[in-house]
């Protein structure tokens, strides 16, 4: 018998996760939707925000592309509770495939997701008038908070999916939240838009803080505060949200 | 039995919370034979097979496969078997050709040599046609087939079919019986786990029969039959106003006593072909012309029945 090479069953499996995005046209999907929901929010905002003096593209982006990372949290739950109800999980599980690989697969498909949502985030972006204003240094860091961001999210979401019941709604379910953090967040409009009592979870909630560092990186006007507490956030979640994936996926049943 | 056995399970105990799954299940399979793994549903089947392909852990008791133990060489046993589900677990977006590629890489086969074993296994699965379609326009028959030669890709030691024809039409269970008939050929070994009596009768080499997790009989399928009684004689005149001269007639036979109503009547027949030539020929001296009339064995139903104390067909209505 050949022997088995972790490295190129990771390879084949997330190459089946890629393929079968593109069939269902999810990778398509991640492309575009940043850009309907930048337009549906920067064609009726922009007025507004000129006539306070704000650039409105270079504000709406962040929580934009944030939102698009949250698309692909959802799709990932899709994804693994795929795997999970179809049989996949549990044929995988029976094969001489080391148990953490099937996950990482996945998540390598996820990965790819959330780069092309940047991508279409920040073309159209750029067309409405959003720019870099920093260098490199603050281009990478953008890039890398986005991604890891996407990442902490798909982790959580594909820990729920490998113990769903239903694919559809796992989808729906993590829909709600979707709406909620990007929605009552100050990426959108600044705090003091939303009712008082609302304001203190807008502003501090993660969403908002993590698209407040990427908004500063972007306009080069970031402090390390805004830095440090986006990461926390960000490493927070990845902790807690990757070790239930750890756990669910290496579990003994 | 020569050898060790191909799969060997000692004493195994599993249950699920409050529910005992399994109660102390003893059995073994010869190399290159195929078990069929009887029972209704509920009776521990899949809990038996999951232990055994390594995706459970028992509570008690010790299984082994290919001589591997599924609970501290997994890997090894993962590396000897093949496991198909009571649903096909293919991925649906992708060709069948592409499913039987992925699991050959899977199984540390190249590119090449992957993509030449889908190619003969599309072949020898009659989907040489349908091969560049998603799996997912396949028909249940298909995708079982497909499911079934993705398992295939590596020859495994032994195969572990749960449930492989459950929801097929005729036809289809057709195929899959044909292709278990070759694996057993082969030299493979098959553990098949059915709710149907017929499909362990006509596939398997021996029969174990589970109930409430636990073994309740073991035997080859004539040796099962024989528990509930010999061969009987079916006796069914054209006429049904004849059936009580009939049964007059052959009363010395010690025939079972007449339901009312019915078209016909059964006899022991220990002489076999013997006693069916006395029932026709005294019959046609009587002049009572017969529609039909044949020995009969009893069938794996009447020993289910008689083993479990319902029927297997009802149990999984009631289920």
């Amino acid at each position: 018998m050949t022997a088995t090479n972790p490295g190129s069953q990771w390879r084949a499996l997330s190459g089946r996760s890629v393929l079968g995005g593109i069939r269902e046209g999810d990778l398509v999907f991640a492309t575009f939707t940043p850009v309907v929901f930048f337009v549906c929010f920067y064609v009726p905002l922009q007025n507004m925000a000129d006539t306070l003096g704000v650039n409105y593209a270079q504000y709406l982006l962040p929580v934009i592309v944030l939102q698009s990372m949250l698309f692909t949290g959802i799709a990932a739950g899709e994804r693994s509770a795929t795997d999970a109800l179809g049989g996949m999980a549990v044929r995988l599980r029976a094969l001489p495939v080391p148990r953490l690989i099937p996950m990482f697969a996945r998540m390598s498909a996820n990965l790819i997701r959330a780069v092309l949502s940047l991508i279409g985030g920040i073309a159209i972006g750029y067309l409405a008038g959003f720019r870099f204003h920093g260098g490199l240094g603050s281009i990478i860091g953008f890039v890398v908070i986005a991604l890891l961001f996407a990442v902490a999210m798909s982790f959580g979401a594909d820990a729920l999916g490998s113990i769903a019941t239903n694919r559809e709604a796992t989808g729906q379910m993590l829909m709600v939240p979707q709406l909620l953090f990007t929605m009552v967040s100050t990426g959108i409009v600044p705090a003091v838009g939303f009712p008082e009592w609302l304001q203190p979870f807008a502003r501090n909630q993660p969403v908002s803080k993590v698209a407040d560092a990427l908004r500063g990186l972007a306009s080069d006007t970031v402090d390390a505060t805004t830095i440090t507490i986006a990461l926390a956030w960000i490493l927070g979640m990845l902790v807690v949200f990757a070790s239930a994936a750890l756990h669910l996926a290496t579990k003994e049943r | 039995m020569t050898g060790t056995p191909a799969v060997l399970v000692e004493g195994l105990h599993k249950r699920f919370g409050d529910h005992v799954a399994l109660s102390g299940v003893d059995f073994e399979v010869a190399p290159g034979t195929v078990l069929g793994l009887l029972g209704p549903n509920g009776a521990g089947k899949t809990t038996t097979v999951s232990i055994l392909a390594t995706l459970r852990r028992p509570d008690a008791g010790r299984a082994l496969v290919a001589g591997h133990n599924v609970v501290d060489d997994a890997a090894a046993v993962r590396r000897s078997i093949m496991l198909t589900g009571q649903y096909a677990a293919v991925d649906e977006l992708l060709t069948g050709r592409e499913n039987l590629e992925l699991f050959a890489r899977l199984l540390g086969a190249r590119k090449q040599e992957a993509a030449k074993r889908a190619a003969d296994l599309l072949d020898e699965f009659d989907l040489a046609d349908a091969a560049d379609r998603r799996v997912g326009t396949y028909s249940g028959g298909m995708r079982r087939r497909i499911d079934i030669a993705c398992g295939l890709v590596i020859k495994p030691a032994v195969v572990f079919l749960d449930e492989p024809t459950t929801g097929l039409d005729p036809r289809s269970r057709q195929h899959v019986w044909s292709l278990i008939g070759r694996l057993r050929d082969e030299g493979v070994t098959v553990l098949l786990t059915t709710q149907y009596l017929e499909e362990a009768d006509v596939l398997s080499d021996r029969i174990v029969v589970i109930d409430h997790g636990a073994v309740v009989a073991e035997g080859t399928s004539a040796q099962l039959k024989q528990r509930t009684g010999g061969t009987h004689c079916e006796v069914v005149p054209v006429e049904p106003r004849l059936v009580p001269r009939a049964h007059e007639l052959l009363a010395d036979l010690h025939p079972s006593p007449l339901t009312p109503g019915a078209d016909r009547f059964a006899l022991p027949a220990p002489g076999g072909v013997a006693t069916l030539g006395t029932v026709m020929s005294r019959l046609d001296a009587a002049g009572i012309d017969l529609a039909d009339v044949a020995l009969r064995r009893p069938s794996l139903d009447d020993v289910f029945l008689s083993l479990t104390g319902h029927a297997a067909s009802g149990a999984e209505q009631s289920a």
